[in-house]
């Protein structure tokens, strides 16, 4: 099994977000914009296999669920739908942190084929933090009714992630997606999506700040990515060394873990 | 990561000399435009679609100075018709619980029960459950179910997005 939780320590922040570690399944969130079909496709893979709980200290819901394919099991996140990942909001926090420090082994974010455009939005900023993504085009049935037709070799060119359309009420294309996730989970393709190119103003900061980054913290690259580190200082940030010196206590104390068992 | 790591980080940001907020919807724009490009590109709309009439309600719904009348309009037909629609069926049930009143007073009376009993029982409880029910149970009869179907029809959604201005501006979502 390729991907399945590398390490120890990615398990122990997933606990911390109320995923078990303990299962060592592969992880697949699931992102979106709000009324995309998320909690629709969510059902369509787990069935009746799934918990809702809060996220831990925090008054937003989590739906977790698990299904099995090829006899592998995975656990499924719906995150919270979101417009983007600019931690303005609760929801936005949650679903950005998840992403960050939970690494799942795939994200799926799953966008309104009908508006394709607001949900790119939201794609791109997913592939800031995770190279595998897979872009889930749900709705057909309304793009088909409105006379909107894609053309997906283009758009999987332009992204460069797997596209699976998909209607989820009829549960259409979910076994596709299945397929898709469990490709990426065992490596049998490599991702290298899309990255915004901002505009030279900004990529020349932040080429000044990723240096210093790794200068000061020699170890965060193995974490976390770097360069989207240094766009959300530059976007005056300051919280995020909080949220990292969380992720970074939780490895600390996995250290002292594996050092007892010894 | 030591605070002095930290704010090493921190002073040599603040020496680029960046306006955040300015940065930040810069990377914004930035994103969207990429996001129009790609969806432009991949995008073969044959036809633009007619508003349907269902659109052409949502825009009314949710226009700028005729969504607040509209919803205020349905909102109060709600609970015009709830209130005075109550009326009726109140004055039934309470008519028809102190009916039974009544007739329990009554048996009360033939089974020589000491008067402190009834008072407590009848005038007490029973009658308190028969007001409140008599008074009660029809509004939320007829407001809930309204109020479901308003809902189910996305019309409280609307009323969401419609207030949702007014609830930032009071802090309500940080
Ligand atoms: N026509 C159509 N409707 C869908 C499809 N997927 C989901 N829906 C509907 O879209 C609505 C929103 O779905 P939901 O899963 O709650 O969206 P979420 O907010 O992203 O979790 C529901 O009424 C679903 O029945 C689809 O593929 N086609
Ligand atoms: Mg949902």
């Amino acid at each position: 099994m390729g991907l399945t939780a590398q390490s120890s320590g990615v398990n122990l922040l997933r606990e911390s977000f109320n995923i078990d570690g303990d299962k060592n399944n592969p992880v697949v969130a699931l992102a979106g914009n709000p009324n995309t079909g998320k909690s629709t496709v969510f059902n369509g893979l787990t069935g009746l296999k799934q918990h809702t709980g809060n996220w831990p200290g925090k008054t937003v819901t989590q739906a977790k669920g698990y299904y099995t394919y090829l006899s592998q099991e995975y656990t499924v996140v719906d995150l919270p739908g979101t417009y983007s990942l600019l931690a303005s909001s609760i929801e936005e926090q949650i679903a950005r942190d998840f992403i960050c420090f939970a690494q799942p082994e795939v994200t799926v974010v799953i966008a309104d084929a009908t508006n394709l455009e607001r949900n790119l939005n939201l794609l791109l900023q997913v592939t800031e933090l995770s190279e595998r993504v897979v872009l889930c085009l749900n709705l057909m049935d309304e793009a088909e009714r409105k006379n909107i037709k894609i053309d997906l070799n283009g758009l999987a060119t332009d992204l460069q992630v797997p596209i699976v359309p998909t209607i989820a009420r009829d549960e259409k294309g979910l076994s596709d997606l299945k397929k898709v996730i469990d490709k990426i989970v065992n490596q049998e393709v490599q991702l290298d999506p899309i990255k915004i190119k901002y505009s030279s103003k900004i990529e020349e900061k932040v080429e000044k700040i990723v240096p210093e980054l790794n200068k000061q913290f020699p170890n965060l690259r193995k974490n976390i990515n770097i360069r989207w580190l240094a766009l959300r200082l530059l976007e005056g940030d300051r919280t995020i060394f909080e949220t990292l010196e969380e992720c970074y206590d939780v490895n600390l104390k996995n250290k002292k873990v594996v050092e007892r068992r010894q | 990561m030591s605070r002095q790591q930290q704010s090493t980080i921190f002073s040599k940001i603040d020496n680029l000399d960046i306006n955040h907020e300015q940065i930040r919807d810069e990377m914004v724009k930035d994103i969207y435009d990429t996001a129009e490009e790609i969806a432009e590109r991949n995008i073969a709309s044959s036809e633009v679609e007619k508003e349907s009439w269902g659109e052409k309600f949502d825009t009314l719904l949710t226009s700028k100075c005729l969504g607040f009348p509209m919803m205020l309009l349905m909102l109060g037909i709600v609970f015009w018709v709830t209130i005075v629609g109550a009326n009726y069926p109140s004055a039934m049930l309470a008519k028809f619980l102190f009916w039974i009143e009544g007739h329990l007073s009554n048996l009360f009376v033939a089974l020589q029960a000491p008067e402190w009993l009834h008072g407590m029982l009848i005038k007490g409880v029973y009658r308190t459950l028969a007001w409140v029910i008599s008074v009660m149970l029809p509004p939320m009869a007829i407001f809930f179910p309204i109020f479901t179907l308003l809902e189910d029809l996305g019309l409280l959604p609307r009323v969401a997005f419609n207030l949702d201005n007014f609830f930032k501006k009071a802090g309500g979502q940080w």
